[in-house]
């Protein structure tokens, strides 16, 4: 909810008038900025050159023919130089601030590595930075909110303060909100957590060579990845094995062990597959959430022939098996484009936008009908506000508080269906890293040493649902104020309106 | 104001009522596939509101006197009839007509817990009305001794002439002198006028240096206070205040887009009744202040004394009587006023005054009776010439079975009853010698009355229990009971009917003048052959002594 209201003085004539507290917090935010200038810009790069190719893609594919290759080719000309200045500009949290990747000579000294560490201590000391970094920055945010609320904020209290207030006190919400956020860490970060690159672990192997001292010949050789992959590869067997914390004969270190032929890095592969699961949970949940919330709110507004129909087109797709619907809509379209954008990862997520929307649009619909019955939907009504406005504004958010539970509730179930649908060979395809690909590579190896493979894709799994729906938790007893027993020093009858 | 509005000559209208509702009815539920049964909620009514005055509307629960009001101002859309606002019918007006007429007629609500969105501020939520109609809408008015064409442009528009605009340019003397309207919390010197005159037109062109954010911000805290609450009260939440101060809120958003015709849908009954007061006198005060005209739905009668100058009762969709409030109150025309009226306590416990009570509940808007729609529950209704001398006790057991006889015929059976009734299986109705029973006796039972029903057979068991009754209505009754015992009950309902009924069931009263200050009354008694209400509760209460 804006405050687009003010006391005779607006917004920034607010802060004018007592600038000290905002400029405290927007300095500290441009010095946690410029720390990680490189890679905000080179995001930027990257989202945008998406973006370009998405478009040029579809453009070949709707015109059946190259888009004005002119145009596309200037501004991936013009993206790319925008690639190198980005790549140019300092990033604190990064591989080439802290490498890891080096070798050893039987002296013992490392070379290659960030102050000449173990490269295990040398990963670990990036991960740490990456960690700190992050949560320092959301830090950051939250006293930005403080300090709005405490000098800035018009209102002495909201419903809003007390949903703050709800969810700091309930321990398995914050559980899960860290979960999530060490999950969406490792996402974001996946260059620069990673061991390896995923270019070198993953999609270019032949393409790039290591450097490894050889204690054969005694001198410093030059091997490709993929080589050494394959030698360091773990097939269950004690010599042909590289499992957890371990180096392998290459000297590089691998916090989660390596995968079975053609032995990639695990963790590598894990913190790109979770970009993947990320990115299909978070684009299915967000298509199945707008189709509910569109949907819910325009069923309980006009009720009649829109409820009905919506219930019929619901009723007619949870009738179908999903699995089975999901399974046949990746092999329909493996050839088409819509099949081929990250690797079916689209296609996936849409089909699960689809699949999921009818089930949470059927939870929504109660308290969508509840508050459409209200009489301040009556009162917009009666001074001729549009039909539109009045959802948005009198009845969104008393169901946005559902669907942002159900929505962290049935992610958990995308990322456990993507991860199942690629364990039988559809959803996402190789080279593309996915967790669901991991365990089923690792399924014949559980009982033998190199039962890493499986079993912690699997246990992340858990961790990161179980994460999700306890955020959701948290979400569902923040929103509601019957949760909360004994504290009533709001003493404002905090009946936060149902929500 | 929309066109249509315009093309009324405002001279004829001036004096004339500013609502005029003519043969008004909204059902619920008209839409189904295989004919429908709808909902009569308001079943034909008419009224006139005059400027400045307000109307009672009181009326049991279900009575429809919340959906006319809502049909009043477009809540509910009329299913038949017309409500003339100033001339004009509002059934007919959509669009953009129907939303620039919303600014006309407000409603305030019953409830001020659920008319009030929670996540809104106060401030918000007063200045809604006002965002939704961009107000204010800079109309100029532009003052011309010598009458030319006058256009205008800049951020002003042309004001009707129906209405007070926002700026007025006067255009005599020297320069243009320029008048802001009270309710804009500017002066003149923010209005930039410059004018260009030609021999026959001038043209206007109006910059005005304060925003509309600015004037609405400042509006709505006028508002707040002129509905008793403080300026401070702006960014505060609907939970942070009393139901009073609520209430005050969703007058204070009521009144933002100053109309002058509001709907108050029993405004104080959430109210403590300290805060009743608080509410009734603001509610005065703010008519007499902006010449509004309320409608006052209520379904407490002192509050209606107090506040209403005209009342209008209500019964099932129809408008039992209406006129002056004190006239009504002192002097009722119509049974059902008579019978609403005696239902108020009085303070003084020693006054010996007699209470009417009604039998049973209103009948359901579906099904209402034939005739006039009191006719099943009223005390004094005109009985047929032959049974008009048989006792009461024998009157209202002639009444009750008449009551369930219309229920039973109305009432839905299910797939299962209709099934056992077509297998000749037992469908509830084979206890009617017990109903009869307690119909005819006077103590409800012949066991109460002392008389050993065991070895009794049905027909001895009626015998008795027609002791109780007037001769000279026995017969009629014996034969009924024999016919739905005979599982004819469709005929022996036609029968009771047939034999008791008189002009109440029969055809509609008229709506007659009852007094010289045009109060009518919606009843048969007041045609010349019968005996008047009050005469007739004159009877009815001494021979209940």
């Amino acid at each position: 909810m804006s405050e687009t209201v003010t006391q005779t003085k607006s917004f920034g004539e607010r802060i004018l008038e007592q600038p000290g507290p905002a400029l405290v917090w927007v300095l500290g935010l441009l010095i946690l900025g410029a720390l990680e200038m490189g890679a905000i810009a080179e995001v930027t790069v990257a989202i945008v050159s998406a973006l370009a190719s998405a478009f040029a893609s579809l453009g070949t594919a709707v015109l059946g023919g190259p888009v004005l290759p002119s145009i596309s080719g200037s501004i991936a000309g013009g993206l790319e130089s925008a690639a190198t200045v980005a790549a140019g500009l300092p990033d604190l949290v990064s591989r080439s601030v802290i490498p890891n990747q080096g070798y050893q000579t039987p002296d013992g000294v490392w070379h290659g590595t960030f102050l000449g560490l173990e490269p295990k201590y040398a990963w670990l000391l990036r991960v740490a930075l990456v960690y700190g970094y992050m949560f320092v920055f959301l830090w950051w945010l939250w006293r930005g909110y403080r300090t709005y609320v405490a000098n800035y904020r018009t209102a002495d209290w909201t419903p809003r303060d007390d949903m703050v207030r709800r969810l700091r006190s309930h321990s398995w919400g914050k559980f899960g909100m860290v979960v999530v956020i060490c999950f969406v860490g490792m996402a974001m970060f996946a260059p620069t957590v990673s061991p390896s690159t995923g270019d070198q672990n993953m999609y270019n192997m032949n393409a790039h060579d290591i450097q490894y001292f050889d204690e054969e010949t005694g001198s410093v050789e030059e091997i490709s990845v993929l080589q050494a992959n394959f030698q360091s590869a773990s097939q269950g067997s004690g010599s042909q094995n590289v499992g957890l914390w371990q180096y392998d004969e290459f000297n590089r270190f691998h916090p989660f062990g390596t995968l079975t032929s053609p032995g990639q890095d695990l963790f590598t592969f894990m913190a790109y597959g979770a970009r993947i699961s990320l990115l299909v949970g978070v684009v299915a949940i967000s298509i199945a959430l707008v189709l509910a919330a569109g949907l819910g709110m325009i069923t309980a507004y006009y009720k009649g022939l829109a409820d009905l129909t919506v219930v019929f087109v619901s009723d007619t797709i949870q009738s179908l098996p999903s699995l089975l619907v999901l399974m046949l809509a990746s092999m329909v379209f493996s050839h088409h484009w819509l099949g081929k954008i990250y690797n079916g990862g689209l296609l996936l997520a849409v089909m699960f936008g689809i699949v999921y929307f009818p089930n949470m649009w059927r939870s929504i619909r109660g308290p969508a009908l509840q508050v459409a019955e209200e009489e301040w939907v009556d009162a917009a009504k009666s001074y001729g506000q549009r039909s539109s406005t009045t959802m948005r504004k009198h009845m969104l958010p008393y169901i946005l508080g559902y669907l942002l539970i159900y929505g962290s509730m049935s992610i958990g179930g995308v990322i456990i269906g993507t991860a199942g649908l690629t364990f039988l060979g559809f959803g996402i395809n190789p080279p593309v890293p996915e967790w669901g690909r991991a365990i089923s590579m690792g399924q014949a190896y559980v009982t033998t040493p190199a039962w890493h493979i499986s079993l912690l894709p699997g246990l992340l799994i858990v961790v990161v649902v179980t994460g999700f729906n306890a955020l959701g938790d948290g979400i569902r007893d923040a929103m509601d104020p019957e949760s909360e027993g004994e504290d009533t020093s709001a003493g404002v009858g905090a009946t936060g309106g149902g929500a | 104001m929309s066109e249509l509005l315009q093309e009324d000559d405002p001279a004829t209208n001036e004096n004339g009522p500013l609502v005029e509702v003519n043969g008004l009815k909204t059902y619920y539920d008209t839409g189904g596939l295989f004919g429908s049964n709808p909902v009569k909620a308001v079943d034909g009514v008419d009224f006139a509101i005059d400027r400045g005055e307000t109307l009672g509307l009181v009326g049991e629960s279900g009575s429809g006197k919340t959906t006319l009001g809502r049909t009043l101002v477009q809540l509910e859309s009329a299913t038949e009839g017309e409500v003339l606002f100033d001339g004009t019918d509002v059934t007919t007006l959509s669009g953009s007509d129907l939303k620039n007429w919303r600014r006309e007629a407000q409603i305030v609500f019953q409830d001020p817990e659920s008319s009030l969105n929670h996540r809104m501020t106060i401030g918000e939520i007063i200045r809604e009305p006002l965002d939704v109609h961009d107000w204010p809408n800079f109309s100029v008015a532009v003052d011309d001794p010598e009458d030319r064409s006058v256009s205008v442009s800049g951020d002003g528009i042309r004001a009707d002439p129906n209405e007070s605009a926002d700026i007025t340019v006067e255009l005599a003397g020297a320069g243009p002198s320029i008048a802001v309207r009270d309710a804009l919390a500017m002066n003149a010197d923010s209005v930039d006028v410059s004018v260009s005159e030609q021999s026959s037109s001038v043209s206007v062109s109006v910059s005005v240096a304060v925003s509309k954010a600015q004037l609405r911000r400042a509006h709505v805290r006028d508002l707040l206070e002129t509905v008793g609450l403080r300026e401070e009260h702006y960014y505060r939440y609907p939970h942070q205040f009393s139901g009073g101060q609520r209430q005050r809120v969703g007058i204070a958003r009521s009144l933002a887009l100053e109309p002058e015709f509001v709907v108050l849908d029993e405004p104080v009954s959430a109210l403590d009744v300290s805060v009743q007061a608080k509410i009734l006198n603001l509610l005065e005060d703010l008519q007499s202040e902006f010449g509004l005209t309320y409608l006052f739905i209520a379904h407490d009668l002192s509050v209606v004394r107090h506040i209403c100058d005209r009342v209008a009762v209500m019964y099932l969709g129809h408008i039992m009587e209406i006129g002056e409030t004190e006239e009504l109150f002192q002097n009722p025309e119509n049974p059902y006023t008579y019978s609403l009226l005696s239902a108020i306590p009085e303070p003084d416990p020693t006054a010996d005054r007699e209470r009417v009570t009604l039998r049973g509940t209103p009948p359901s808007p579906r099904d209402p009776p034939s005739g006039c729609p009191f006719s099943t529950r009223c005390p004094v209704k005109i009985r047929p010439e032959a049974f008009r001398d048989v006792d009461e006790h024998t009157w209202e057991s002639v009444e009750t079975l008449r009551e369930i006889l219309r229920e039973r015929e109305n009432r839905e059976m299910g797939v299962r009853d209709h099934a056992k009734a077509l297998l000749g299986l037992e469908t509830g109705f084979e206890d009617f010698v017990d109903v009869a029973e307690e119909v005819f006796t006077r103590n409800g039972s012949l066991e109460a009355e002392g008389v050993a029903t065991e070895g009794l057979d049905d027909s001895a068991r009626i015998e008795r229990a027609l002791d109780d009754i007037d001769p000279v209505a026995r017969e009629p009754l014996k034969e009924t009971i024999e016919l739905v015992l005979a599982d004819k009950e469709s005929r022996a309902h036609e029968l009771l009917v047939e034999t008791f009924e008189s002009d109440c069931g029969e055809q509609s009263p008229e709506h007659h003048s009852v007094s010289d200050s045009g109060r009518t009354s919606y009843c048969h008694r007041h045609r010349s052959e019968f005996d008047d209400t009050a005469v007739a509760f004159d009877d009815l209460l001494s021979s209940a002594e």
